[in-house]
């Protein structure tokens, strides 16, 4: 900008001529000079320009990730988390990259809409976010379209890695639920009262997500939000309903056994998922955590009440961010499962997940908008001698047979590793 | 050697330290008599969008200058990564966008006296006539 300032006193100068100059002491010049920049400031500089009404920001993440190679004891290699497949480095199932374009209807109308590729689906966009936003008041928005739920503290971003420190988000608490996206409305007051600045959300929507080669249907998901920060402190707290059918005769493995399996379908039942997170962080030192739980109202009681948490602790020392998470997911509810239909009881295992991780997350911020990231899980208490879940492991044995007859991991230290570069511009 | 060694280490992982009184300021014309370092805060964190009952348009230093730095240092304890992050999160989630970058203490000034609904924040060094001073940061 001091170049800008020079180029203005040089243009300054040079429109005054020479000749005139020639008969002008050097403070006269100085003081014309002076006395035209002052008018040059004077004008308004505010633009309203085009680059103002439309914004881009984007955001990238190439990433690649590997597992120890965990197999289950009949020797099946096992699929952690429907992504980490082998011990391979597999750099498409993290790789992703995003744009958002906010446009600029009027002074209280904005559309917004994020377009998503994931290396994995050969980036082929799909649309993310897509909704226009309309100011009622000064703290009340109200938006319509296509939007992200907001079930966990760091729902809304999952996708723009550079905004949290992980690789990849604790997969025993953000796994859990298959879908991430609804077509619906919602509403945000902001309020400010004294130091704690809050942010209240209720929303109403509904969506039809292909999940584990079933379709849900999901229709009626309300629910409502807050968020409050104070100082140091950030508090989260979302409760969701929605009403949801499934089909599940495409899991029978045998064309006999599908009135059982469709005895089972889900007809309107109600799920339920509420969730809490606290977070604190001084600037150096943070800590979070979040606990949820998922329940559904299912025939014969065939899905488990799943609960999941996680403990997050870190230190920034400059550019470098190490952290530590604990994580678990644990499934109760096995004795209300009504046995007498026999398909029940092994859905059940297959959703029935249980286990606890370590992870171990170095960030290091190499520039502002550019980040490395190194993370290593191991995950371990993967079911018990009660209760043989396989964890967030899955097994191409599992869809054949819904889940009987696999096997747990049989691995001493089942390892996750992930390497992640990050960019938001 | 040694030393050296341990000071290129440290100046690798270290936050540059930067040190100068700043002010956070308006046109002397603005509506706005003075403000509070908490409710400088929220505007800049972009918890609220408006000071003594009018909305306010805020200013920003250019990224990568001190002046920055410090003003966040100060009001948030953020530095320029944590600050990149808090706003990826804001932005991608549509809850606000950062506010509009300037691209020095000149322009700040220019902009601001020409704008009495906008707010900014200089150095000491940089305070001229026709801007009101709303908070001194310690």
């Amino acid at each position: 900008m001091e170049f800008l300032g020079r180029a203005a006193v040089a243009m300054v100068l040079s429109t005054i001529s020479a000749t005139a100059f020639a008969e002008m002491t050097l403070e006269e010049r100085l003081a014309e000079a002076e006395k035209r920049l002052q008018v040059l400031e004077q004008q308004p500089q505010v633009s309203t320009s085009l680059d103002e009404k439309i914004k881009i920001d984007g955001f990238m993440t190439f990433a690649m990730e590997r597992s120890s190679g965990t197999r289950s004891s009949s020797g099946e290699r096992l699929v952690f988390s429907e992504d980490v497949a082998s011990d391979e480095w597999n750099m498409n199932s993290l790789t992703r990259a995003g744009i958002q374009f906010s446009g600029e209807i009027n002074e209280k109308t904005e559309a917004v809409v994020q377009v998503l590729g994931r290396a994995d689906e050969n980036y082929d966009a799909g649309v993310q976010w897509a909704y226009v936003s309309y100011e009622l008041a000064p703290s009340l928005k109200a938006r319509a379209g296509r939007l992200v739920l907001p079930f966990y503290l760091h729902s809304q971003y999952t996708q723009v890695g550079y905004a949290y420190n992980w690789v990849t988000l604790p997969e025993e608490m953000y796994s859990v639920i298959p879908l991430d996206t609804h077509e619906g409305i919602d509403l945000t007051w902001k309020l400010l009262t004294g130091p704690v600045a809050s942010s209240i959300n209720v929303f109403w929507g509904g969506m039809d997500v292909p999940a584990n080669g079933l379709q849900f249907k999901v229709r009626d998901q309300h629910g409502a939000n807050i968020r409050s920060d104070a100082g140091n402190w950030s508090l989260w707290y979302s409760y969701t309903n929605s009403r949801v059918s499934v089909d599940l005769s495409p899991l029978a493995p045998d064309p006999l056994l599908v009135p059982a399996f469709t005895a089972l379908n889900m007809d309107e039942h109600y799920a339920y998922f509420t969730g809490v997170g606290l977070q604190y962080d001084n600037g150096s030192f943070f800590t979070l955590g979040e606990v949820g739980r998922l329940d559904l109202s299912t025939p014969s009681h065939w899905f488990p009440r799943l609960e999941s948490a996680y403990v997050t602790m870190g230190y920034r020392i400059g550019k470098l961010t190490p952290q530590v998470t604990w994580a678990r997911i644990d499934h109760s509810d096995f004795g209300h499962v009504d046995t007498s239909n026999p398909v029940a009881p092994l859905i059940f295992d297959n959703f029935a997940d249980r286990q606890k991780s370590w992870t171990f997350t170095a960030r290091y911020d190499l520039t502002p908008g550019l980040a490395l990231k190194a993370e290593v899980t191991r995950n371990y208490d993967i079911g018990d001698s009660e209760y043989p879940s396989k964890g967030l492991y899955d097994s191409s044995c599992d869809v054949a047979t819904a889940g009987v007859g696999c096997g747990q991991p049989d691995d001493d230290d089942p390892m996750i590793y992930r390497l992640a570069v990050e960019t938001v511009f | 050697m040694k030393n050296k060694m341990i000071v290129m280490l440290l100046s690798l992982i270290c936050p540059v330290l930067v040190d100068a009184q700043m002010l956070v300021v308006a046109a002397s014309n603005s509506e706005l008599a003075s403000l509070s370092e908490s409710s400088v805060r929220q505007l800049y964190m972009g918890n609220t969008r408006s000071a003594g009952g009018s909305a306010v348009l805020l200013l920003d230093m250019p990224e990568g200058s001190t002046s920055r730095k410090s003003f966040y240092r100060r009001v948030a304890d953020k530095s320029e990564s944590q600050l990149k992050s808090y706003w990826a999160r804001m932005i991608f989630t549509g809850r606000g966008t950062p506010p509009r970058q300037v691209g020095s203490a000149q322009e700040m000034v220019s902009t601001l006296k020409a704008n009495p609904g906008m707010l900014g924040y200089l150095e000491e060094r940089d305070l001229q006539p026709g801007l009101k001073v709303l908070l001194r940061l310690p």
